[in-house]
């Protein structure tokens, strides 16, 4: 006899598991199910499991970033380093702005604050480290304003950047880019 | 020789047997067995945490629930049958707090993105495991919402024979996570 007609074990769990999701209905709400439960409790996260499985399975495939998306993710890329490599050169170690008043805490600092020091003689730093996060964003799926939305078909939002000049300074820049 | 003492209809233990003074003695009476089950039921699961919750609403539930029981019957299998659904509640509501808490939140949720493309990143690569055949039935059931007498058509196979597939294909998936889960 083949594999594929050999007899499943019973199992009455499992039945039950199966004939619920071959209907379609929610392992956690079918009686057969929650009954064969109050027996075998120790298999509560196999139902877990089983029952995110098969929503996963049905789930709509995420939003990847297109060939085109990634070109703007690498022209984010470029614009964020860039930033942040305006901001090492503007922002001296002993002055640069920070928030928050703790010593020995690492200085976190926005482009836009940074940029407020340009007109202030400061050494030029040299980049050590370098971490940018680029995050696909579906169409409609972040709380971007309806008038902007519309204009947003498409967006990838440049997450964060820590940079750490090699004196160990560490700044983070935080910046957000729509790009269609 | 006497014979033991036993409450007829007409004695006051058997009139006090229903009231309800009686099944709250009785519902606290069994919580600690009440607990226990509950550990055994989420004590391997994300609701770890929520034992104590789950137990509470178990015997607030009992309690409410005094005219569904049988005061002849043994109380913990009606317990046990109403610690699963509390437990059931709970992990079908999880989810739904979770994506209120993050539909709510004012920041974009970009993790939230990233997660769900990890997520199916990861269901992906199990996928790869299945034989085709079961993968092919497996996607186009719970993917694509086609029925088990479509498939079977399609494939020229008995409805018992596609159902045998896709509970294979699950099983399979099951397995693996276990695997994963022990190592």
């Amino acid at each position: 006899m083949s594999e594929a007609l050999r007899p499943l074990p019973h199992d009455a769990l499992d039945a039950a598991l199966q004939e619920a999701l071959d209907a379609r209905r929610d392992p956690l709400e079918d009686e057969a199910v929650l009954a064969a439960l109050a027996e075998e409790p120790e298999r509560f996260g196999e139902v877990l499991r089983l029952r995110e499985s098969a929503r996963a399975l049905a789930a709509p495939s995420p939003v990847r970033p297109s060939r085109r998306s990634r070109a703007a993710a690498v022209a984010a890329l470029v614009l964020a380093a860039a930033a942040a490599g305006v901001a090492l050169r503007l922002a001296r170690p002993d002055d640069r702005p920070s928030r928050g008043d703790t010593a020995g805490a690492p200085a976190v600092a926005n482009v836009a604050d940074v940029g407020a020091e340009a007109d202030r003689a400061a050494p030029r730093a040299e980049v050590r480290e370098l971490f940018l996060a680029f995050e696909p964003v579906p169409p409609g799926g972040r709380p971007t304003p309806p008038s902007r939305r519309a204009a947003h078909g498409s967006s990838l939002v440049v997450r964060s950047s820590t940079v750490t000049a090699i004196d160990g300074t560490k700044l983070e820049v935080t910046s957000q880019q729509h790009i269609r | 020789m006497p014979l033991p003492h036993r409450p007829t209809a007409a004695s006051p233990e058997a009139e006090r047997a229903g009231t309800p003074e009686a099944h709250a003695e009785r519902v606290a009476a069994a919580e600690p067995a009440v607990r226990a089950f509950a550990g055994r039921l989420l004590g391997r699961t994300p609701f770890a945490q929520e034992i104590d919750d789950v137990v509470q609403d178990t015997l607030a539930r009992a309690l409410r629930s005094a005219h569904s029981l049988d005061a002849s019957r043994p109380i913990e299998p009606w317990l046990r049958g109403i610690c699963v659904r509390v437990a059931a509640d709970r992990a079908r509501g999880g989810r739904e707090r979770l994506a209120d808490d993050a539909s709510a939140a004012s920041e974009p949720s970009i993790e939230g993105d990233a997660d769900r493309v990890d997520a199916r990143d990861e269901l992906e690569r199990r996928l790869a495991v299945l034989a085709p055949l079961q993968r092919e039935l497996l996607l186009a059931f719970h993917r694509e919402g086609r029925s088990v007498a479509e498939l079977a058509r399609e494939h020229a196979l008995p409805e018992g024979t596609v159902k045998s597939h896709l509970h294979r294909a699950r099983r399979a998936l099951r397995a693996i996570d276990d695997r994963e889960e022990r190592t």
